[in-house]
């Protein structure tokens, strides 16, 4: 019998620091044992549990995306006891991780969509993975427009800046990078999220979103789109919530009786409207 | 024999220790014997520790498969090499012996978690695999029982591999699932049952469902409790203290905590109780708490037993054993909660 | 009982219609027999579910602090509670603590004629199906399934409330009752005493066997009405100080710690050791607390708002013996 409890054991590979605040650092893990890394199969929008033996586990989205095959990267904000851990790993260092959990965006059902991607702050992780494996040559061709809203506090908040630059040059996507507050020679957008994707207003037409941000963003975004004409079947959200076992089992992420590890964290508005509203 | 008796046979209570041991030969038993911490399960080494004249178990039954604390897996914590927890595996097999209906029902909703729902629970599964459960059926329930109301009963077999029922000088005992049958072949104490000794069974089961006093009706709460933001909420829970009683000594509650622990330098990842009564259970890292209040913990273990129980698995995850009345320190009768649900407008 | 019980509700009426509070905790009785529950009043309610009988045992001031909090931002609101003697020394406790403050509280003090421990009368009945229980003033009568038996109330009290010597409050709005009480014949209790002239391996030995039961339900610690920590040392995990297993020394660790930060604020009420599911004789341990402090600091918590507590003064005649030079 598998043991899903049973992590498998990755080695640090690299640590990249994100924001100007220090608190948001991305691990480069690679697997130990080869057939951990062949059984490792996911699509953008899952999580894992990462544990560092001794101190716990904490569930983190997985930031790479299914076609960058030699590592997994975790964007991990300090927080709790073991990302404060976490953050004081080094290269070399040996980190858990159970996954891949949790259900995907819906990219499969995506096909021949635009696809709208809006985050927020560090929030971007899943959605980074989804970016990234949409701008695969393969998949590039199965969707339409892609268009990424993406913003953040300040400019030193964002995570993922090189790559942000780089994406700002290609043709195959459009990208609008706003802050809510511009500093120094700031030149791109200025302003919250919700206010850019009004000015931008990406069609609702044939049009996928895929939303991920701290709760006040999501809060106006939900409001923006609707405004767009976007219908709760067409927006869908990553949600977190407390979580131990990740497998549906501890009992304690549940929102309504959907299990966030389990049945999320990805949900449609729709769905979520047919639940509590308690997360 | 008649179709209907194929499954029952009779154990004679004077042949019940020669019974009794002939099992011990082949299992591990755990059944009903005194303890410091009340009448529970435990490892029985001879019949003559068993005590059969018990109500019910202090504790649920669910210990012995869900224990307070279990080791996951171990780990060192300087090298990083994990390793599935050490197993003594045991030749043996183990026999449930004496847990009463309600028990042996709410099992079958701990095998809807934890080994019909993937992926596996391996720990879970495992204990469950080599276990049988034999059940005694109720004789005499306690005024805090009502098991009736929530779909269980004073004979429920659900859950049960075996089930017994003390008659006059003699047990009947049916077989319900493969592995009961397989248990009791060859086994030469047991006789035919006749059907008097059935007609006997039902007069004494009658007698006992009519000891059941409780009168809620569950069947209008699902509906009740489908509107989340009901007033009622704002009252039911007043006089909760928030203690992990109720959840703890529940059957069906299988919520936990999975913690690391390191003591001189051996490391064991283990699963621990915990309750959706305890604030910290939903507390984020970042200081969110989805369920600030008792409020909110008090709603959720009520709509996780009688609401989303039913939309996962169309079962109530309330077998009516009645332990979180009988245990509350303040009397929070969970009855009553029910009542005021069902009659709030 | 009954005149009392009405002079309690004529004075909830009252305070309602005169709007000096908006909610009122008292009793009703409970599902359970020999059982009460706390009951929570609104204005409207008709009152006539409110008990006080000799099986009012909560200390229902452990519910102050969040009602009161819930209260906040609104106008000033007041919470109608009533308080036997130990309920109303808890309640002067948080006001001392900064909990609540007087002006959010109106007590009904009550003299309390002691509890009745209803595990001691029920482990003296085999069937738990009892039928009708009635009361004269010396009496408790219950009739049950195969029977009828009178018990005294005088030998049934709870173990606090054997020795009370507090069982008129000190601080209240109203007082109900006349100020004497039937078991205020202050001995030492039996059981304390006994454990106390033990030697110290077997005091130790008694405390790790009364801990072996405990299932870290945390009942004890939330019927308490001292115990408000927002996050209890026993879950933090910033720092983690032990760890959540049932194993003995977690278990000890948290009794001691939970023990110990009562010193000088216990009030010897017994809801710990009444709300514990497992019977665990908590109050071998807080009630040896109590008398400690007694002697050490001649004081008595939650008798007046004025008395510091002895853990947070220093005196010149404290007796200090327990410092020792480092050898």
């Amino acid at each position: 019998m598998k043991n899903p409890y049973l992590p498998m054991l990755t080695k640090i590979e690299d640590i990249v620091i994100e924001n100007e605040a220090r608190d948001i650092k991305t691990f480069k893990l690679s697997f130990i044992k080869k057939e951990d890394k062949e059984n490792f199969t996911f699509l953008p929008g899952q999580f894992a549990e990462l544990s560092i033996l001794g101190v716990g586990e904490s569930p983190i989205g997985i930031a790479s995306s299914p076609t960058e095959k030699d590592y997994l990267l975790f964007t991990v904000k300090r927080a709790g006891v073991v990302t404060t851990r976490l953050h004081r790993s080094e290269i070399g260092e040996t980190i858990g991780i159970r996954g891949p959990l949790g259900n995907t965006y819906p990219l499969p059902d995506m096909d021949g969509k635009n696809v709208l991607i809006i985050g927020g702050g560090f929030a971007f992780t899943t959605l980074r993975s989804t970016v990234k494996y949409i701008l695969e040559k393969k998949n590039r061709e199965k969707y339409k427009n892609l268009t990424v809203i993406y913003g953040a506090r300040t400019p030193g908040e964002l995570i993922y800046k090189n790559e942000l630059w780089e994406w700002e040059k290609l043709k195959e996507l459009k990208t609008y990078i706003t802050v809510d507050k511009a500093n120094g020679d700031w030149q791109r957008h200025v302003g919250v999220v919700p206010a850019i994707l009004k000015q931008v207003a990406p069609t609702a037409d044939n049009t996928i979103a895929l939303v991920c941000g701290p709760p006040i963003m999501i809060k106006y975004t939900l409001l923006a789109l609707n405004e767009l004409g976007f219908k709760p079947e067409q927006f869908f959200l990553s949600l977190e919530m407390r979580m131990k076992c990740g497998i549906g089992k501890c009992g304690r992420c549940n929102i309504g009786h959907k299990y966030v590890c389990k049945d999320g964290p990805v949900f449609s508005f729709a769905e979520l409207q047919k639940l509590p509203p308690e997360y | 024999m008649k179709k209907e008796l194929e499954n029952y046979s009779i154990l004679n209570k004077e042949d019940f220790n020669k019974f009794f041991n002939t099992l011990l030969g082949k299992y591990n038993i755990f059944g009903p014997s005194k303890s410091d911490k009340g009448d529970k399960l435990n490892k029985i080494n001879s019949a003559d520790d068993l005590m059969l004249d018990y109500k019910n178990f202090k504790m649920s039954a669910k210990e012995f498969f869900f224990p307070q604390c279990e080791t996951l897996l171990a780990f060192d914590p300087s090298t990083g090499i994990v390793k599935n927890r050490s197993e003594d595996v045991d030749a043996k097999n183990d026999i449930i012996f004496g847990i009463r209906p309600c028990d042996a029902l709410a099992l079958s909703f701990f095998d809807r978690v934890f080994k019909d729902g993937a992926p596996q629970d391996p720990y879970y599964t495992e204990k469950r695999h080599r276990s049988t459960i034999i059940s005694l059926a109720c004789l005499e329930p306690e005024p805090t029982c009502f098991c009736n109301a929530v779909g269980c009963d004073v004979d429920s077999e659900t859950g049960a591999d075996i089930i017994l029922t003390q008659l006059n000088s003699r047990y009947l005992i049916k077989s319900v699932t493969e592995k009961g049958i397989e248990i009791l072949k060859h086994l030469k104490t047991l006789i035919p049952a006749t059907e008097d000794d059935i007609k006997e069974k039902d007069e004494l089961m009658a007698k006992a469902k009519s000891g059941l006093k409780s009168n809620v009706e569950v069947k209008a709460l699902k509906k009740k409790l489908d509107d989340f933001d009901a007033s009622f909420w704002q009252t039911v829970h007043q006089k909760c203290l928030g203690c992990g009683v109720c959840t703890y000594f529940c059957p069906t509650c299988h919520c936990f905590d999975m913690t690391d622990e390191v003591c001189n330098n051996t490391g064991r990842r283990i699963r621990t109780w915990d309750s959706c009564m305890f604030p910290l259970f939903t507390l984020h890292a970042s200081g969110h708490n989805p369920r600030p209040s008792y409020k909110e913990r008090m709603r959720q273990r009520i709509l996780h037993k009688f609401n989303y129980a039913q939309e996962n698995y169309n079962e109530i995850f309330c077998v009516g054993c009645g332990r979180c009345i009988i245990n509350c320190p303040v009397n929070l009768d969970i009855r009553k909660v029910i009542q005021e649900i069902l009659e709030a407008k | 009982m009954k005149s009392i019980e009405s002079e309690i509700k004529d004075l909830i009426k009252k305070l309602f219609s005169e709007k000096k509070i908006e909610v009122f905790i008292g009793y009703e009785n409970g599902t359970l027999p020999l059982r009460t529950t706390p009951y929570f009043v609104s204005p409207n309610d008709d009152l006539d579910k409110l008990a006080w009988n000799r099986f009012c045992s909560n200390n229902l001031a452990v519910y102050l602090p969040r009602v009161v909090a819930k209260k906040k931002g609104g106008n000033s609101c007041k919470v109608g509670i009533l308080c036997k003697g130990c309920d109303s020394r808890s309640v002067v406790g948080l006001i001392k603590e900064k909990q609540l403050s007087r002006n959010d509280v109106f007590i009904i003090g009550i003299v309390c004629p002691g509890i009745i421990d209803t595990k001691k009368i029920l482990s003296e009945i085999k069937s738990s199906d009892i039928e009708h229980i009635d009361e004269d003033d010396e009496n408790i009568m219950v009739k049950f399934k195969d029977g009828k038996k009178n018990f005294r109330k005088k030998d049934h009290l709870y173990e606090c409330c054997i020795n009370c010597e507090f069982t008129t409050p000190f601080v209240y709005d109203t007082l109900i009752g006349d100020g004497k009480s039937s078991s205020n014949t202050i001995t030492s209790s039996q059981k304390v005493a006994e454990f106390s002239a033990k030697s110290r391996q077997e005091r130790w030995q008694i405390f790790e066997q009364e801990l072996t039961k405990c299932i870290r339900c945390y009942a004890c610690r939330n019927a308490c009405p001292n115990c408000y920590c927002k996050e209890c040392f026993a879950e933090q995990t910033k720092p983690k100080w032990f760890s959540v297993t049932n194993d003995l020394s977690d278990i000890i660790f948290y009794h001691i710690g939970r023990i110990f930060h009562q010193a000088g604020r216990c009030v010897d009420c017994g809801a710990c050791v009444r709300a514990c599911p497992m019977d665990v004789d908590l109050r071998l341990f807080t009630r040896m607390l109590v008398d400690e402090v007694k002697e050490r600091f001649g004081y008595d918590p939650g008798l007046n708002f004025e008395e510091a507590p002895p853990l947070t003064t220093f005196a010149s005649d404290d007796k200090q013996e327990f410092i020792t030079e480092p050898s």
